[in-house]
Protein backbone atom coordinates (compact mmCIF):
# COMPACT_ATOMS: atom_id res chain seq x y z
CA UNK A 1 0.00 0.00 0.00
CA UNK A 2 2.12 3.31 -0.72
CA UNK A 3 1.80 5.94 1.60
CA UNK A 4 0.25 9.30 0.09
CA UNK A 5 2.08 12.72 1.25
CA UNK A 6 1.53 13.40 5.37
CA UNK A 7 -0.64 16.96 5.28
CA UNK A 8 -0.66 19.65 7.55
CA UNK A 9 -0.94 18.52 11.26
CA UNK A 10 -3.80 20.39 13.14
CA UNK A 11 -3.76 21.75 16.24
CA UNK A 12 -4.19 18.40 18.45
CA UNK A 13 -0.45 17.41 16.78
CA UNK A 14 -2.35 14.79 14.75
CA UNK A 15 -3.12 14.78 10.94
CA UNK A 16 -6.53 14.90 10.08
CA UNK A 17 -5.47 12.36 7.65
CA UNK A 18 -5.82 11.84 3.45
CA UNK A 19 -8.88 12.57 1.65
CA UNK A 20 -10.02 15.32 4.28
CA UNK A 21 -10.45 17.68 1.13
CA UNK A 22 -14.27 17.53 0.92
CA UNK A 23 -17.00 14.84 0.68
CA UNK A 24 -15.62 11.53 -0.86
CA UNK A 25 -16.62 9.99 -3.84
CA UNK A 26 -17.16 6.89 -2.24
CA UNK A 27 -19.38 4.62 -5.07
CA UNK A 28 -21.15 2.91 -2.65
CA UNK A 29 -23.31 6.01 -1.20
CA UNK A 30 -21.14 7.56 1.40
CA UNK A 31 -21.71 11.75 1.13
CA UNK A 32 -19.57 12.96 4.00
CA UNK A 33 -16.20 13.02 4.36
CA UNK A 34 -13.65 10.25 4.71
CA UNK A 35 -13.00 12.37 8.46
CA UNK A 36 -15.80 12.81 10.25
CA UNK A 37 -16.32 13.33 14.04
CA UNK A 38 -18.81 12.02 16.26
CA UNK A 39 -21.20 14.66 16.14
CA UNK A 40 -21.04 14.71 12.22
CA UNK A 41 -22.55 11.39 12.45
CA UNK A 42 -26.04 12.69 13.90
CA UNK A 43 -27.61 10.02 16.04
CA UNK A 44 -26.57 6.49 16.75
CA UNK A 45 -29.12 3.54 16.76
CA UNK A 46 -29.04 0.01 19.43
CA UNK A 47 -25.61 -1.31 19.10
CA UNK A 48 -25.84 -4.35 16.84
CA UNK A 49 -23.17 -6.20 18.82
CA UNK A 50 -20.73 -5.19 22.10
CA UNK A 51 -17.34 -5.55 23.03
CA UNK A 52 -16.10 -7.53 20.52
CA UNK A 53 -12.13 -7.86 19.85
CA UNK A 54 -11.30 -4.14 19.34
CA UNK A 55 -14.48 -3.17 19.24
CA UNK A 56 -16.97 -1.75 21.62
CA UNK A 57 -19.84 -1.22 19.73
CA UNK A 58 -21.17 -1.22 15.93
CA UNK A 59 -24.12 1.11 15.95
CA UNK A 60 -26.23 1.89 12.87
CA UNK A 61 -26.33 5.65 11.61
CA UNK A 62 -30.14 6.74 12.04
CA UNK A 63 -29.21 9.86 9.64
CA UNK A 64 -27.16 7.28 7.15
CA UNK A 65 -29.18 4.17 6.20
CA UNK A 66 -27.50 1.80 5.45
CA UNK A 67 -24.24 2.44 7.12
CA UNK A 68 -23.00 1.68 10.63
CA UNK A 69 -20.33 3.54 12.97
CA UNK A 70 -17.59 0.87 14.57
CA UNK A 71 -16.29 2.46 17.72
CA UNK A 72 -12.71 1.05 19.31
CA UNK A 73 -11.99 0.51 22.58
CA UNK A 74 -10.15 3.51 24.12
CA UNK A 75 -6.52 1.97 23.98
CA UNK A 76 -6.37 2.48 19.98
CA UNK A 77 -2.77 3.73 19.33
CA UNK A 78 -2.66 7.54 17.95
CA UNK A 79 -0.88 5.75 14.92
CA UNK A 80 -4.11 4.13 13.76
CA UNK A 81 -5.79 6.77 12.45
CA UNK A 82 -2.49 7.02 9.86
CA UNK A 83 -3.14 3.60 8.93
CA UNK A 84 -7.09 3.35 9.20
CA UNK A 85 -6.67 6.73 6.32
CA UNK A 86 -4.72 5.08 4.28
CA UNK A 87 -6.83 1.99 3.96
CA UNK A 88 -9.94 4.08 3.40
CA UNK A 89 -8.14 5.37 0.22
CA UNK A 90 -6.44 2.36 -0.66
CA UNK A 91 -8.97 1.10 -2.95
CA UNK A 92 -8.50 4.45 -5.11
CA UNK A 93 -5.31 2.44 -6.05
CA UNK A 94 -6.56 -0.34 -7.26
CA UNK A 95 -7.56 -1.13 -11.26
CA UNK A 96 -11.41 -0.59 -11.29
CA UNK A 97 -12.49 -4.11 -11.65
CA UNK A 98 -10.39 -5.00 -8.20
CA UNK A 99 -12.10 -1.45 -6.67
CA UNK A 100 -15.45 -2.53 -7.57
CA UNK A 101 -14.62 -6.51 -6.09
CA UNK A 102 -13.53 -4.97 -2.90
CA UNK A 103 -16.24 -2.65 -2.30
CA UNK A 104 -19.02 -5.26 -3.48
CA UNK A 105 -17.14 -8.34 -1.21
CA UNK A 106 -15.93 -6.58 1.80
CA UNK A 107 -17.42 -3.99 4.42
CA UNK A 108 -14.74 -1.79 3.62
CA UNK A 109 -14.27 1.59 5.86
CA UNK A 110 -15.73 4.81 4.33
CA UNK A 111 -14.55 7.12 7.06
CA UNK A 112 -12.75 7.81 9.91
CA UNK A 113 -14.46 8.67 13.23
CA UNK A 114 -12.18 11.51 15.46
CA UNK A 115 -13.36 13.26 18.57
CA UNK A 116 -10.85 16.13 20.17
CA UNK A 117 -7.72 14.19 22.18
CA UNK A 118 -8.78 10.59 20.01
CA UNK A 119 -8.23 10.80 15.99
CA UNK A 120 -9.62 6.78 16.00
CA UNK A 121 -12.50 6.56 18.26
CA UNK A 122 -14.02 4.10 15.22
CA UNK A 123 -14.83 4.05 11.36
CA UNK A 124 -17.99 4.25 9.09
CA UNK A 125 -18.54 0.51 7.58
CA UNK A 126 -21.18 -0.28 4.94
CA UNK A 127 -24.10 -3.19 6.29
CA UNK A 128 -23.49 -5.94 4.72
CA UNK A 129 -26.21 -6.31 2.03
CA UNK A 130 -29.62 -8.04 2.87
CA UNK A 131 -28.82 -10.91 0.54
CA UNK A 132 -26.11 -12.34 3.42
CA UNK A 133 -29.36 -12.73 5.27
CA UNK A 134 -30.91 -15.87 5.53
CA UNK A 135 -34.07 -18.08 7.85
CA UNK A 136 -32.38 -20.69 9.50
CA UNK A 137 -34.62 -23.47 10.66
CA UNK A 138 -34.41 -26.42 13.16
CA UNK A 139 -36.80 -28.19 14.68
CA UNK A 140 -39.88 -25.96 15.53
CA UNK A 141 -37.57 -22.75 15.46
CA UNK A 142 -36.65 -20.15 12.76
CA UNK A 143 -34.67 -17.02 13.02
CA UNK A 144 -33.33 -14.86 9.92
CA UNK A 145 -29.51 -14.27 10.59
CA UNK A 146 -26.85 -13.19 8.56
CA UNK A 147 -25.43 -16.72 7.64
CA UNK A 148 -21.77 -17.05 8.36
CA UNK A 149 -19.25 -18.70 6.01
CA UNK A 150 -18.92 -21.61 8.96
CA UNK A 151 -21.90 -23.30 7.18
CA UNK A 152 -20.19 -23.37 4.08
CA UNK A 153 -17.53 -25.77 5.96
CA UNK A 154 -20.35 -27.70 6.29
CA UNK A 155 -21.47 -30.85 4.16
CA UNK A 156 -24.70 -30.27 1.90
CA UNK A 157 -26.65 -32.43 4.41
CA UNK A 158 -26.52 -30.15 7.17
CA UNK A 159 -26.52 -27.19 5.32
CA UNK A 160 -29.88 -28.26 3.98
CA UNK A 161 -30.99 -29.51 7.42
CA UNK A 162 -30.92 -26.15 8.44
CA UNK A 163 -33.43 -25.11 5.21
CA UNK A 164 -30.65 -23.49 3.37
CA UNK A 165 -30.18 -24.60 -0.43
CA UNK A 166 -27.06 -26.76 -0.22
CA UNK A 167 -24.57 -25.44 -2.77
CA UNK A 168 -23.08 -28.41 -4.11
CA UNK A 169 -19.62 -28.22 -6.04
CA UNK A 170 -20.81 -25.53 -8.09
CA UNK A 171 -21.46 -23.48 -4.98
CA UNK A 172 -18.88 -24.20 -3.21
CA UNK A 173 -16.78 -23.22 -5.97
CA UNK A 174 -17.77 -20.10 -6.74
CA UNK A 175 -17.91 -18.71 -3.20
CA UNK A 176 -13.94 -19.83 -2.78
CA UNK A 177 -12.89 -18.13 -6.12
CA UNK A 178 -14.54 -14.79 -4.83
CA UNK A 179 -12.70 -15.69 -0.98
CA UNK A 180 -9.52 -15.61 -3.47
CA UNK A 181 -9.94 -12.72 -5.53
CA UNK A 182 -10.43 -10.44 -1.95
CA UNK A 183 -7.91 -12.37 -0.83
CA UNK A 184 -5.20 -11.37 -3.87
CA UNK A 185 -6.20 -7.68 -4.13
CA UNK A 186 -5.40 -7.21 -0.08
CA UNK A 187 -1.91 -8.97 -0.58
CA UNK A 188 -1.55 -6.94 -3.52
CA UNK A 189 -2.47 -4.01 -1.50
CA UNK A 190 0.68 -5.31 1.00
CA UNK A 191 -2.07 -5.93 3.81
CA UNK A 192 -2.11 -8.42 6.05
CA UNK A 193 -5.55 -9.96 7.13
CA UNK A 194 -5.02 -12.20 10.15
CA UNK A 195 -8.51 -12.88 10.42
CA UNK A 196 -9.34 -15.54 8.28
CA UNK A 197 -11.96 -17.82 9.90
CA UNK A 198 -15.42 -18.56 10.23
CA UNK A 199 -16.88 -16.09 11.68
CA UNK A 200 -14.83 -13.16 9.28
CA UNK A 201 -17.38 -13.30 6.48
CA UNK A 202 -20.47 -14.17 5.65
CA UNK A 203 -22.08 -16.55 2.37
CA UNK A 204 -25.30 -15.93 0.45
CA UNK A 205 -26.42 -19.61 -0.91
CA UNK A 206 -28.73 -18.27 -3.31
CA UNK A 207 -26.03 -15.59 -4.56
CA UNK A 208 -23.34 -17.91 -4.17
CA UNK A 209 -21.09 -15.12 -2.87
CA UNK A 210 -18.82 -14.14 0.29
CA UNK A 211 -18.65 -11.22 2.18
CA UNK A 212 -15.58 -10.27 4.29
CA UNK A 213 -15.97 -8.06 7.25
CA UNK A 214 -13.66 -6.76 10.12
CA UNK A 215 -11.37 -5.66 7.09
CA UNK A 216 -10.98 -2.00 8.96
CA UNK A 217 -8.46 -4.42 10.67
CA UNK A 218 -6.14 -4.72 8.17
CA UNK A 219 -2.44 -3.57 8.35
CA UNK A 220 0.24 -3.12 5.75
CA UNK A 221 2.90 -5.80 6.29
CA UNK A 222 2.53 -7.16 9.79
CA UNK A 223 0.42 -7.29 12.54
CA UNK A 224 -0.37 -8.90 16.41
CA UNK A 225 -1.44 -12.49 15.45
CA UNK A 226 -5.14 -13.03 16.75
CA UNK A 227 -5.33 -16.36 18.49
CA UNK A 228 -7.89 -18.17 17.36
CA UNK A 229 -8.46 -21.60 18.07
CA UNK A 230 -8.56 -24.38 15.34
CA UNK A 231 -6.96 -21.67 13.08
CA UNK A 232 -3.37 -21.07 14.53
CA UNK A 233 -0.56 -21.26 12.06
CA UNK A 234 1.78 -24.07 12.95
CA UNK A 235 4.37 -22.29 11.35
CA UNK A 236 3.94 -19.01 12.87
CA UNK A 237 4.99 -19.46 16.51
CA UNK A 238 2.81 -17.90 19.59
CA UNK A 239 4.07 -14.58 20.10
CA UNK A 240 5.02 -13.40 17.01
CA UNK A 241 3.20 -10.83 14.27
CA UNK A 242 1.00 -12.76 11.50
CA UNK A 243 2.30 -11.57 8.40
CA UNK A 244 1.07 -12.47 4.45
CA UNK A 245 2.37 -16.11 5.25
CA UNK A 246 0.11 -16.52 7.76
CA UNK A 247 -2.11 -15.13 5.56
CA UNK A 248 -1.95 -17.30 3.08
CA UNK A 249 -1.95 -20.39 5.69
CA UNK A 250 -5.42 -19.54 7.17
CA UNK A 251 -7.13 -18.66 3.45
CA UNK A 252 -5.79 -22.05 2.32
CA UNK A 253 -7.69 -23.65 5.93
CA UNK A 254 -10.67 -21.98 5.00
CA UNK A 255 -11.15 -23.08 1.23
CA UNK A 256 -9.79 -26.21 2.19
CA UNK A 257 -12.99 -26.79 4.21
CA UNK A 258 -15.11 -24.83 2.69
CA UNK A 259 -14.72 -26.93 -1.03
CA UNK A 260 -15.12 -30.15 1.03
CA UNK A 261 -17.59 -29.61 3.71
CA UNK A 262 -15.11 -30.99 6.50
CA UNK A 263 -13.46 -29.57 9.08
CA UNK A 264 -11.16 -31.87 10.75
CA UNK A 265 -8.54 -33.80 8.79
CA UNK A 266 -10.54 -34.77 6.08
CA UNK A 267 -10.52 -31.31 4.65
CA UNK A 268 -6.84 -31.63 4.32
CA UNK A 269 -6.98 -35.54 2.73
CA UNK A 270 -9.97 -34.85 0.75
CA UNK A 271 -8.16 -31.92 -1.21
CA UNK A 272 -5.43 -34.69 -1.77
CA UNK A 273 -7.31 -35.68 -4.28
CA UNK A 274 -7.23 -33.60 -7.64
CA UNK A 275 -10.42 -32.25 -8.71
CA UNK A 276 -10.56 -32.68 -12.54
CA UNK A 277 -11.75 -29.29 -13.86
CA UNK A 278 -9.10 -27.89 -11.14
CA UNK A 279 -6.43 -29.96 -11.16
CA UNK A 280 -3.81 -27.53 -9.98
CA UNK A 281 -5.86 -26.69 -6.89
CA UNK A 282 -4.93 -30.04 -4.78
CA UNK A 283 -1.00 -29.27 -5.25
CA UNK A 284 -1.78 -24.77 -4.31
CA UNK A 285 -3.73 -25.83 -1.13
CA UNK A 286 -1.77 -28.17 0.22
CA UNK A 287 1.45 -26.35 -0.04
CA UNK A 288 -0.55 -23.80 1.39
CA UNK A 289 -1.13 -26.15 4.20
CA UNK A 290 1.76 -28.31 4.64
CA UNK A 291 4.86 -26.52 3.20
CA UNK A 292 7.49 -26.83 5.66
CA UNK A 293 8.88 -23.70 4.47
CA UNK A 294 6.40 -20.75 5.33
CA UNK A 295 7.68 -18.51 2.43
CA UNK A 296 6.85 -21.35 -0.03
CA UNK A 297 3.33 -21.19 0.57
CA UNK A 298 1.77 -20.18 -3.01
CA UNK A 299 -0.45 -16.65 -2.93
CA UNK A 300 -3.75 -16.06 -2.44
CA UNK A 301 -3.77 -15.31 -6.58
CA UNK A 302 -2.08 -19.01 -7.37
CA UNK A 303 -4.87 -20.36 -5.73
CA UNK A 304 -7.13 -17.95 -7.24
CA UNK A 305 -6.15 -18.88 -10.69
CA UNK A 306 -6.11 -22.62 -9.68
CA UNK A 307 -9.87 -22.55 -9.23
CA UNK A 308 -10.11 -21.40 -12.45
CA UNK A 309 -8.58 -23.85 -14.08
CA UNK A 310 -5.41 -22.18 -14.61
CA UNK A 311 -2.05 -23.94 -13.61
CA UNK A 312 0.07 -23.91 -10.55
CA UNK A 313 3.30 -21.97 -11.71
CA UNK A 314 5.85 -22.95 -8.81
CA UNK A 315 9.82 -22.59 -8.52
CA UNK A 316 11.70 -25.70 -8.53
CA UNK A 317 12.32 -27.87 -6.24
CA UNK A 318 8.95 -28.04 -5.36
CA UNK A 319 8.82 -27.42 -1.26
CA UNK A 320 9.08 -29.76 1.29
CA UNK A 321 5.75 -31.01 2.93
CA UNK A 322 4.73 -31.95 6.31
CA UNK A 323 2.63 -34.92 6.55
CA UNK A 324 -1.45 -34.95 6.14
CA UNK A 325 -2.61 -35.07 9.81
CA UNK A 326 -4.09 -38.08 11.08
CA UNK A 327 -7.23 -38.91 10.47
CA UNK A 328 -10.00 -39.69 13.37
CA UNK A 329 -10.14 -43.28 14.41
CA UNK A 330 -13.90 -43.66 13.96
CA UNK A 331 -14.57 -42.30 10.25
CA UNK A 332 -17.76 -40.23 9.41
CA UNK A 333 -19.45 -40.98 6.39
CA UNK A 334 -18.42 -39.09 3.25
CA UNK A 335 -19.97 -35.38 2.92
CA UNK A 336 -21.58 -35.40 -0.72
CA UNK A 337 -18.92 -31.98 -1.25
CA UNK A 338 -16.19 -33.89 -1.35
CA UNK A 339 -13.99 -35.03 -4.08
CA UNK A 340 -15.53 -38.34 -5.78
CA UNK A 341 -12.55 -41.22 -4.98
CA UNK A 342 -12.31 -44.28 -7.62
CA UNK A 343 -14.56 -47.19 -5.52
CA UNK A 344 -11.35 -49.28 -4.75
CA UNK A 345 -12.89 -52.63 -6.01
CA UNK A 346 -11.84 -55.82 -3.58
CA UNK A 347 -9.77 -58.84 -5.38
CA UNK A 348 -12.19 -61.91 -5.50
CA UNK A 349 -10.69 -64.74 -3.69
CA UNK A 350 -11.32 -68.26 -4.66
CA UNK A 351 -13.07 -70.40 -2.12
CA UNK A 352 -10.15 -73.16 -1.07
CA UNK A 353 -12.44 -76.28 -2.05
CA UNK A 354 -12.40 -75.59 -5.70
CA UNK A 355 -8.97 -74.34 -5.99
CA UNK A 356 -6.83 -76.66 -9.37
CA UNK A 357 -4.77 -78.49 -6.92
CA UNK A 358 -7.46 -79.75 -4.42
CA UNK A 359 -9.39 -80.65 -7.40
CA UNK A 360 -7.01 -83.11 -9.07
CA UNK A 361 -6.54 -84.88 -5.97
CA UNK A 362 -10.27 -85.75 -5.46
CA UNK A 363 -10.23 -87.25 -8.86
CA UNK A 364 -7.09 -89.44 -8.02
CA UNK A 365 -8.95 -90.25 -5.36
CA UNK A 366 -11.78 -91.20 -6.89
CA UNK A 367 -9.93 -92.84 -9.85
CA UNK A 368 -8.41 -95.16 -7.41
CA UNK A 369 -11.49 -95.98 -5.54
CA UNK A 370 -12.59 -97.09 -8.91
CA UNK A 371 -9.94 -99.58 -9.35
CA UNK A 372 -9.77 -100.75 -5.62
CA UNK A 373 -13.19 -101.34 -6.30
CA UNK A 374 -12.92 -103.33 -10.22
CA UNK A 375 -10.13 -105.61 -8.30
CA UNK A 376 -11.97 -106.58 -5.33
CA UNK A 377 -14.68 -107.01 -8.28
CA UNK A 378 -12.72 -109.15 -10.48
CA UNK A 379 -11.70 -111.53 -7.80
CA UNK A 380 -14.73 -112.59 -6.73
CA UNK B 1 -6.02 -31.51 16.37
CA UNK B 2 -9.46 -29.07 16.79
CA UNK B 3 -10.03 -28.51 20.62
CA UNK B 4 -13.08 -29.64 22.01
CA UNK B 5 -14.63 -28.66 25.18
CA UNK B 6 -16.80 -32.13 26.37
CA UNK B 7 -20.21 -30.10 28.09
CA UNK B 8 -22.44 -31.99 30.47
CA UNK B 9 -26.20 -30.03 30.95
CA UNK B 10 -27.07 -31.71 34.23
CA UNK B 11 -30.26 -31.05 35.18
CA UNK B 12 -33.17 -31.07 37.77
CA UNK B 13 -36.01 -33.57 36.81
CA UNK B 14 -37.58 -33.95 40.05
CA UNK B 15 -40.88 -34.06 40.79
CA UNK B 16 -40.35 -30.31 41.83
CA UNK B 17 -39.91 -29.06 38.61
CA UNK B 18 -42.89 -30.86 37.27
CA UNK B 19 -44.94 -28.27 36.93
CA UNK B 20 -41.97 -26.39 34.55
CA UNK B 21 -41.65 -29.14 32.46
CA UNK B 22 -43.30 -27.63 29.36
CA UNK B 23 -40.91 -24.30 29.91
CA UNK B 24 -38.08 -26.75 30.87
CA UNK B 25 -38.35 -28.61 27.69
CA UNK B 26 -38.89 -25.65 25.19
CA UNK B 27 -35.32 -24.01 27.11
CA UNK B 28 -33.65 -27.18 26.17
CA UNK B 29 -34.95 -26.92 22.95
CA UNK B 30 -33.88 -23.56 22.32
CA UNK B 31 -30.47 -24.53 23.55
CA UNK B 32 -30.42 -27.34 20.87
CA UNK B 33 -31.51 -24.57 18.18
CA UNK B 34 -29.05 -22.07 19.25
CA UNK B 35 -26.16 -24.71 18.83
CA UNK B 36 -27.58 -26.67 16.30
CA UNK B 37 -27.15 -23.14 14.20
CA UNK B 38 -23.94 -22.61 15.52
CA UNK B 39 -21.69 -25.12 13.77
CA UNK B 40 -18.53 -23.41 15.36
CA UNK B 41 -19.98 -23.48 18.83
CA UNK B 42 -21.43 -26.67 18.03
CA UNK B 43 -17.94 -28.16 17.04
CA UNK B 44 -15.90 -26.74 19.79
CA UNK B 45 -18.30 -27.68 22.54
CA UNK B 46 -19.79 -31.23 22.58
CA UNK B 47 -22.69 -31.28 24.60
CA UNK B 48 -24.44 -34.17 26.61
CA UNK B 49 -27.83 -33.69 28.35
CA UNK B 50 -28.37 -35.77 31.18
CA UNK B 51 -31.51 -35.50 33.52
CA UNK B 52 -31.90 -36.27 37.23
CA UNK B 53 -34.12 -37.30 39.50
CA UNK B 54 -34.99 -40.84 41.09
CA UNK B 55 -32.76 -41.70 38.16
CA UNK B 56 -30.29 -40.75 35.80
CA UNK B 57 -31.00 -40.87 32.04
CA UNK B 58 -28.46 -39.58 29.20
CA UNK B 59 -30.79 -37.14 27.58
CA UNK B 60 -28.60 -36.61 24.54
CA UNK B 61 -24.53 -38.41 24.74
CA UNK B 62 -21.87 -35.99 24.10
CA UNK B 63 -22.89 -35.15 20.82
CA UNK B 64 -22.16 -32.32 18.17
CA UNK B 65 -25.80 -31.21 18.67
CA UNK B 66 -25.54 -29.80 14.75
CA UNK B 67 -26.27 -33.82 14.16
CA UNK B 68 -28.57 -34.20 16.88
CA UNK B 69 -32.29 -34.25 14.95
CA UNK B 70 -34.28 -32.89 17.96
CA UNK B 71 -34.27 -32.62 21.56
CA UNK B 72 -36.07 -35.13 22.95
CA UNK B 73 -38.58 -34.42 25.64
CA UNK B 74 -37.58 -34.88 29.39
CA UNK B 75 -40.79 -35.89 31.59
CA UNK B 76 -40.35 -35.08 34.77
CA UNK B 77 -41.47 -36.51 38.51
CA UNK B 78 -39.53 -38.39 41.55
CA UNK B 79 -36.54 -37.30 44.02
CA UNK B 80 -33.47 -35.48 43.70
CA UNK B 81 -30.44 -38.20 43.82
CA UNK B 82 -27.52 -36.20 43.77
CA UNK B 83 -24.86 -39.12 44.31
CA UNK B 84 -26.35 -41.80 41.35
CA UNK B 85 -26.01 -38.23 39.18
CA UNK B 86 -22.57 -37.32 39.56
CA UNK B 87 -21.55 -41.05 39.77
CA UNK B 88 -23.19 -41.76 36.26
CA UNK B 89 -21.77 -38.08 35.00
CA UNK B 90 -18.08 -39.60 36.24
CA UNK B 91 -18.81 -43.04 34.06
CA UNK B 92 -20.27 -40.52 31.07
CA UNK B 93 -16.54 -38.13 31.21
CA UNK B 94 -14.49 -41.53 31.21
CA UNK B 95 -15.96 -43.00 28.07
CA UNK B 96 -16.39 -39.81 26.26
CA UNK B 97 -13.18 -38.05 26.93
CA UNK B 98 -12.01 -41.45 25.53
CA UNK B 99 -13.75 -41.34 22.43
CA UNK B 100 -13.08 -37.43 22.02
CA UNK B 101 -9.03 -38.37 21.89
CA UNK B 102 -9.75 -41.07 19.48
CA UNK B 103 -11.49 -38.05 16.74
CA UNK B 104 -7.78 -36.71 17.76
CA UNK B 105 -9.37 -33.90 19.54
CA UNK B 106 -7.39 -31.85 21.97
CA UNK B 107 -9.63 -32.54 24.99
CA UNK B 108 -10.39 -29.33 27.14
CA UNK B 109 -11.25 -30.44 31.04
CA UNK B 110 -14.96 -31.03 31.06
CA UNK B 111 -17.20 -28.71 31.86
CA UNK B 112 -20.36 -29.46 33.91
CA UNK B 113 -23.41 -26.80 33.93
CA UNK B 114 -25.30 -27.96 36.76
CA UNK B 115 -29.26 -27.02 36.96
CA UNK B 116 -31.21 -27.80 39.99
CA UNK B 117 -34.49 -26.22 41.88
CA UNK B 118 -34.47 -28.39 45.32
CA UNK B 119 -31.72 -29.69 47.48
CA UNK B 120 -30.83 -33.20 47.32
CA UNK B 121 -32.95 -36.40 48.54
CA UNK B 122 -29.92 -38.34 49.31
CA UNK B 123 -28.26 -37.79 52.32
CA UNK B 124 -24.49 -39.40 51.25
CA UNK B 125 -24.39 -37.68 48.08
CA UNK B 126 -21.10 -35.75 48.83
CA UNK B 127 -19.01 -39.18 48.34
CA UNK B 128 -19.85 -39.39 45.03
CA UNK B 129 -19.39 -35.67 44.31
CA UNK B 130 -16.02 -36.23 46.23
CA UNK B 131 -15.16 -38.71 43.39
CA UNK B 132 -16.33 -36.96 40.56
CA UNK B 133 -13.74 -33.76 41.29
CA UNK B 134 -11.22 -35.57 42.77
CA UNK B 135 -7.84 -34.14 41.44
CA UNK B 136 -6.07 -37.28 41.66
CA UNK B 137 -8.64 -38.06 38.51
CA UNK B 138 -6.97 -36.33 35.31
CA UNK B 139 -10.32 -36.22 34.13
CA UNK B 140 -12.28 -33.92 37.16
CA UNK B 141 -14.62 -31.76 35.87
CA UNK B 142 -15.25 -28.29 36.51
CA UNK B 143 -18.51 -27.47 37.78
CA UNK B 144 -20.88 -24.73 37.24
CA UNK B 145 -23.77 -24.73 39.25
CA UNK B 146 -27.49 -22.38 38.86
CA UNK B 147 -29.63 -22.71 41.79
CA UNK B 148 -33.55 -21.45 41.44
CA UNK B 149 -36.48 -22.25 42.82
CA UNK B 150 -36.29 -24.30 46.32
CA UNK B 151 -32.42 -24.92 45.78
CA UNK B 152 -30.30 -24.92 48.82
CA UNK B 153 -27.13 -22.68 48.53
CA UNK B 154 -25.20 -24.18 51.29
CA UNK B 155 -25.32 -27.13 49.14
CA UNK B 156 -24.69 -25.44 45.62
CA UNK B 157 -21.46 -23.99 47.50
CA UNK B 158 -20.06 -27.57 47.81
CA UNK B 159 -20.95 -28.63 44.37
CA UNK B 160 -19.86 -25.76 42.33
CA UNK B 161 -16.09 -25.68 41.57
CA UNK B 162 -15.68 -23.36 39.03
CA UNK B 163 -18.74 -20.63 39.63
CA UNK B 164 -22.08 -20.52 40.96
CA UNK B 165 -24.99 -18.27 39.96
CA UNK B 166 -28.19 -18.03 42.93
CA UNK B 167 -31.25 -17.07 42.00
CA UNK B 168 -32.20 -13.50 43.44
CA UNK B 169 -35.91 -14.35 43.87
CA UNK B 170 -36.70 -14.80 39.95
CA UNK B 171 -39.81 -17.40 39.34
CA UNK B 172 -38.50 -20.71 38.11
CA UNK B 173 -39.17 -20.86 34.63
CA UNK B 174 -37.78 -17.09 34.01
CA UNK B 175 -34.21 -18.47 35.83
CA UNK B 176 -34.42 -21.49 34.10
CA UNK B 177 -34.81 -19.48 30.25
CA UNK B 178 -31.84 -17.30 31.81
CA UNK B 179 -30.15 -20.35 33.54
CA UNK B 180 -29.41 -21.82 30.20
CA UNK B 181 -29.09 -18.42 28.31
CA UNK B 182 -26.15 -17.70 30.46
CA UNK B 183 -25.23 -21.48 29.84
CA UNK B 184 -25.15 -21.03 26.22
CA UNK B 185 -23.11 -17.32 26.41
CA UNK B 186 -20.44 -19.11 28.42
CA UNK B 187 -19.71 -21.77 25.16
CA UNK B 188 -20.28 -19.19 22.75
CA UNK B 189 -17.49 -16.74 24.62
CA UNK B 190 -15.58 -20.17 25.37
CA UNK B 191 -15.47 -20.87 21.43
CA UNK B 192 -13.86 -18.00 20.21
CA UNK B 193 -10.97 -17.99 22.62
CA UNK B 194 -10.53 -21.68 23.11
CA UNK B 195 -10.44 -21.50 26.81
CA UNK B 196 -13.43 -21.50 29.70
CA UNK B 197 -14.76 -17.92 29.95
CA UNK B 198 -17.51 -17.87 31.62
CA UNK B 199 -20.65 -15.68 31.26
CA UNK B 200 -20.71 -13.92 34.65
CA UNK B 201 -24.00 -11.53 34.08
CA UNK B 202 -26.90 -14.01 33.98
CA UNK B 203 -30.52 -11.65 34.28
CA UNK B 204 -32.11 -12.62 37.56
CA UNK B 205 -29.06 -14.48 39.57
CA UNK B 206 -26.41 -13.59 41.63
CA UNK B 207 -23.09 -14.48 40.29
CA UNK B 208 -20.35 -16.08 43.27
CA UNK B 209 -17.28 -15.98 42.86
CA UNK B 210 -16.15 -19.83 43.86
CA UNK B 211 -13.20 -19.61 46.61
CA UNK B 212 -11.28 -22.36 45.68
CA UNK B 213 -10.77 -23.22 42.11
CA UNK B 214 -9.94 -26.74 40.56
CA UNK B 215 -6.52 -25.32 38.75
CA UNK B 216 -5.93 -27.19 35.73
Amino acid sequence: MTEPTPTDCGDDGIGEGVGDDGPAADPRGWTLSRTVSVGDLGALGEPLSQHNGQAIAVRPLTDHPGWLAKLYRPDQRPEDAHRLDLLISAPGTLPEADRAALYAGTCWPAARIHEPGNPAVGCVLPMAPEQYRSELRRGGFSERRFVEIDWLAKSDESIRRIGLPPPGFGGRLAACRQLTELAAILENLGLVYSDWSFSNAFWSPDRRSVYLIDVDGCRPTKMPDLHQPNWADPLTPQGTDADTYTDRYRLGLLVAKCMTGRRDAHAFHSVASPWPHQPAVSDVLLDMLLATDRERRPSAAQLNQALYGGPYLRTVPRPARAELPPLPSETSPRSSAENPVPETVEEKQQPASTSPTSRNGWIFVLVLAVIVVFIIALNH
Amino acid sequence: MSLCLPTYVVIDASSSMKPHETVLNATLSRLHYNLATNPRVSEFARVSVIAFSTDVHVVIPMSDMEQVPTMPEVICGGRTEYGKTFDRVRQCIEQDVSNLRRQNFSVLRPTIFFLTDGGPTDAHWQNSFRTLVDRNWPRHPHVIAYGFGGAKRTVLEQVATKALFIANGSDTESALSAAISGLLNTLIASSKTGQMQIATDVKGFEYIQVAQEYVD
